[in-house]
């Protein structure tokens, strides 16, 4: 086990700075995802030894998943999947005069997210896999039940809008192959859609080309402050203030990477609507409220470690990207599964490690760093926007190898851009798209597995107490609702008495 | 001086060779580009990068080996690319008898005969596993339960997919059948076996070792035992006949040259024998089976007619 460590930090270290920089890059362009350049390195790995491939690919999943808040912060576009709900709370901050700060609460957060759950993965692996596997089909559905729940919350004031646009994104995720049928629906016989709308090219149109639509509009960004931008404003009293934002995201994303199949963009959307209901003041969210960036960072990261804990126990990926991780220890020969950290303890501790060493050399890179990306971000609209487009149409053309992807994005571009022209929120459509697929699956499968009835939801314990907790957040936001309506005609609609004149009429 | 011109002749008729014999008969002249219709990391992936590898270090075609990943709607969005690509050798597929499943279940408007088998590769075996803990010991067991109770038992797989119907054809020797619960790969299927979710599944070798102490193996799917577990039966031994195998096999568009396909099947068939690909079979349990010309042609046919025999019973356990 130390000899494992002593490689980490002494011969592996290479490996691991240039894992995490390379996953730090790439995720805060959009349109280059993580899952892309692990998948390009995994083929490059097979001149290298089993455990400095590992060491590579993990330092780069973990690069990956933090680099994407730089651009979610400064521009709005979120650089990976996992920096969506970044977006929402980051923007608004740094908009309002504070992109330091945002970044650095940003940053500050994947560190503490990454290594609360490194402790749980270090110390709890195994017998948190055991309770993980226990985590049927309708365990899952009914905790994306909860994420989901988050659509009605995040579209207080509005919620006719969130709900539409949620729809929209559900009605999106559908065609392809039926899961439970293993039929093709809603293709309308154009082979092209056989495998659906797929989620780069949608995510990539909706939240990044169509940004870029509206940036062309605008005639100038917000000047970019320039003494703020060049630093990361790492402070103290932003992690004492908000110390039981960290510990609440980084819990719930690391036991949501834990789960089979669930990785780390469902983690932080269950965090933000967690944080969001548990905060003071929960208005705040959506327009840069400190806690939304601390949920969704330090719950991607720590889902990104949390994802890690099946793979070592159990041999069982979490996400895409552990999916990768997996193949390359099956192409080295180390025998993931059940066995591994019987049989061969110093690979599991290679990647515990691995985590480890990822997580402190992200904190180093990022503080080094993102003043450059930062920088980078404000060159001239001019020069940036078509450099972003280029990496989306790549992006999107290597889903598949195929032109269909990137029409497919270019076609949801023009939709995100009209939705935003109307008003509509794309936060809940992506939600919706993102969450839906994951849902009816393991509803579907829960049907086939006990027998086609739905009572299991509610006698189960786990089931029951998550659609509880969804049912009590969607009552919550509706009360919300109806509430800040009656103010509002109140104070449109004068209180009858204070106009006598309007009445004697 | 006539020397010189008989030499000058000489290279003049030399030149025109060149020029004039690649277009006919030397194939390889730009790089080849290899399909896998499934992601990064996974066994096709696996093997397809190793085949490179083998080609690339030991120069076994003169030109560059490329492989291409398209994912997409279970191997179909790739290998519509290959059907539709230009007949002439340089684009080629990989993939294994998920091909048959999609195109039985009438999910795309091709068929195995659209294209041109160019060489088989490897083979990997399954196995039937339950949880360590469960009361089936044999395969008549499990069987005799599947028949007591219809419908009853659950089995860990993919609705539709390459394993469904050997699945299938299991169901129906044992004249009953049971649910297929939807999971995906062998590690989501060990997932809910460990979980309780389901009773059996259809595993692959890797899994003889990696589940010791979680999984009961019940039958080698092969045609003969596997060496790493000779006191495993196959169910062909225990009154069923059913073998589940997935075979790597490598295609061309419709109207390749054959000189094309023999090429190119040359090349994988020598990188077969390279440590490299080697390495991988060792990895990945599966064995090296090349099969060609017609040998591959016949196998591909009974592949094939298996699948569609047993349509109606993986229809009938889908889902609605």
């Amino acid at each position: 086990m130390l000899d494992a460590y002593a490689h980490v930090f002494t011969g592996g270290l290479p490996w691991i700075l240039l894992g995490t920089a390379t996953g730090i890059f790439v995720g805060s362009i959009p349109g280059l995802s993580g899952a892309m350049v692990i998948s390009l390195a995994l083929p490059m790995t097979y001149f290298m030894s089993g455990s400095d491939a590992l060491l590579l690919l993990v330092s780069m999943y973990v690069g990956a998943t933090t680099g994407g808040l730089v651009s979610a912060t400064l521009m709005r576009m979120p650089g990976t999947e996992a920096a969506i709900m970044t977006t929402l709370d980051g923007y608004p901050m740094a908009a309002r005069g504070e992109p330091g700060r945002a970044l650095g609460i940003g940053v500050l957060a994947s560190f503490i997210g990454g290594m609360l759950a490194w402790v749980i993965l270090a110390l709890l692996s195994p017998p948190l896999s055991v309770v993980a596997v226990r985590f049927g089909p309708y365990e899952i559905f009914a905790m994306t039940v909860v994420a989901l729940s988050l659509i009605a919350a995040i579209s207080r004031g509005s919620l006719l809008a969130g709900l539409m646009a949620a729809g929209l994104g559900a009605l999106v995720s559908l065609p392809g192959i039926d899961p439970i049928s293993g039929t093709l629906r809603l293709t309308f016989g154009f082979s092209g859609l056989d495998t659906g709308f797929a989620l780069l090219p949608v995510l990539l149109g909706t939240l990044v080309v169509a940004q870029v639509f509206v940036d062309c509009r605008t005639p100038s960004a917000p000047p970019p402050p320039r003494g703020e931008a060049a630093r990361v404003a790492m402070h103290i009293r932003d992690v004492t203030r908000y110390a039981w934002s960290y510990v609440r995201a980084s819990v719930i994303g690391a036991w949501i990477g834990i789960l089979p199949g669930v990785g780390g963009t469902t983690a932080s959307i269950a965090a933000y609507s967690v944080e969001k209901a548990m905060a003071k003041g929960p208005e705040r969210f959506g327009r840069g409220a400190e806690e939304g960036v601390i949920a969704s960072e330090a719950a991607n990261n720590a889902g990104t470690v949390g994802a890690l804990v099946p793979l070592i126990t159990l041999g069982i990926p979490g996400s895409v990207i552990t999916a990768v991780l997996l193949g390359a220890m099956v192409i080295h020969n180390l025998n993931p599964g059940p066995l591994l950290f019987a049989e061969n303890p110093g690979i599991a501790h290679t990647v515990i490690g691995g985590a480890l060493a990822a997580n402190l050399a992200m904190l180093l890179i990022m503080w080094l760093a993102t003043p450059l990306l930062a920088r980078l971000m404000y060159v001239r609209k001019a020069w940036l926007l078509p450099g972003i487009v280029i990496f989306c149409v790549i992006g999107a053309f290597s889903v598949s190898n195929r032109w269909l992807d990137v029409g497919v994005m270019l076609a949801f571009a023009a939709l995100g851009y009209l939705m935003h022209r109307a008003r509509i929120p794309t936060g809940p459509f992506i939600i919706a798209y993102i969450l839906t697929p994951m849902a009816e699956q393991n509803l579907r499968s829960g049907l086939v597995v006990y027998d086609g009835s739905f009572l299991p939801l509610l006698t189960r314990p786990v089931p029951a107490l998550f659609l509880l907790i969804a049912l009590g957040s969607i009552i919550w936001a509706l009360a919300g609702e109806l509430r800040s309506r009656r103010a509002q005609r109140a104070a449109i609609q004068p209180p009858p008495g204070t106009a006598p004149g309007h009445e004697n009429r | 001086m006539p020397t010189l011109k008989a030499a000058l002749c000489a290279t003049a008729i030399g030149l025109g060779t060149a020029i004039a014999g690649p277009a006919l008969a030397e194939f390889p002249e730009r790089p080849v580009k290899l399909i896998v219709p499934f992601g990064a990391g996974g066994g096709s992936d696996g093997l397809a990068r190793a085949i490179q590898a083998g080609i690339e270090k030991h120069d076994l075609l003169p030109v560059p080996f490329v492989v291409v990943n398209a994912p997409g709607a279970a191997g179909t969005v790739g290998t519509r690319q290959v059907l539709g690509a230009e007949p002439d050798g340089y684009t080629l597929l990989q993939i294994h008898q998920e091909m048959f499943a999609a195109a039985a279940l009438g999910r795309v408007d091709y068929a195995p005969d659209d294209f041109e088998p160019v060489i088989q590769a490897s083979r990997g075996c399954m196995f039937v596993a339950v949880p360590e803990g469960s009361e089936y010991r044999t395969l008549d067991d499990l069987m005799a339960a599947a028949k007591a109770a219809p419908g009853g038992l659950k089995q860990a797989d993919d609705i539709g997919s390459a394993t469904h119907f050997p699945s299938a054809q299991l169901m129906s020797q044992a004249g009953t059948e049971w649910r297929i619960v939807p999971t995906g790969g062998t590690s989501k299927r060990f997932a809910a076996l460990k979980g309780g979710f389901a009773d059996l599944a259809f595993m692959s070798t890797p899994w003889l070792t990696r589940g010791k102490g979680e999984l009961r193996p019940l039958a080698a799917l092969g045609e003969e035992r596997f060496p790493e577990m000779p006191d495993l039966p196959t169910a062909q031994e225990q009154g069923y006949d059913v073998t589940a195998c997935l075979a790597r096999r490598y295609w061309a568009p419709k109207g390749t040259p054959p000189e094309a396909v023999e090429a190119v099947a040359d090349a994988i068939e020598a990188a077969m024998g390279t440590e490299e690909v080697q390495a991988y079979l060792e990895a990945s349990g599966e064995d090296a089976a090349v099969l060609r010309g017609d040998a591959l042609r016949a196998a591909i046919e009974a592949d094939y007619g298996s699948y569609l025999d047993v349509l109606d019973v993986v229809k009938a356990t889908s889902g609605q």
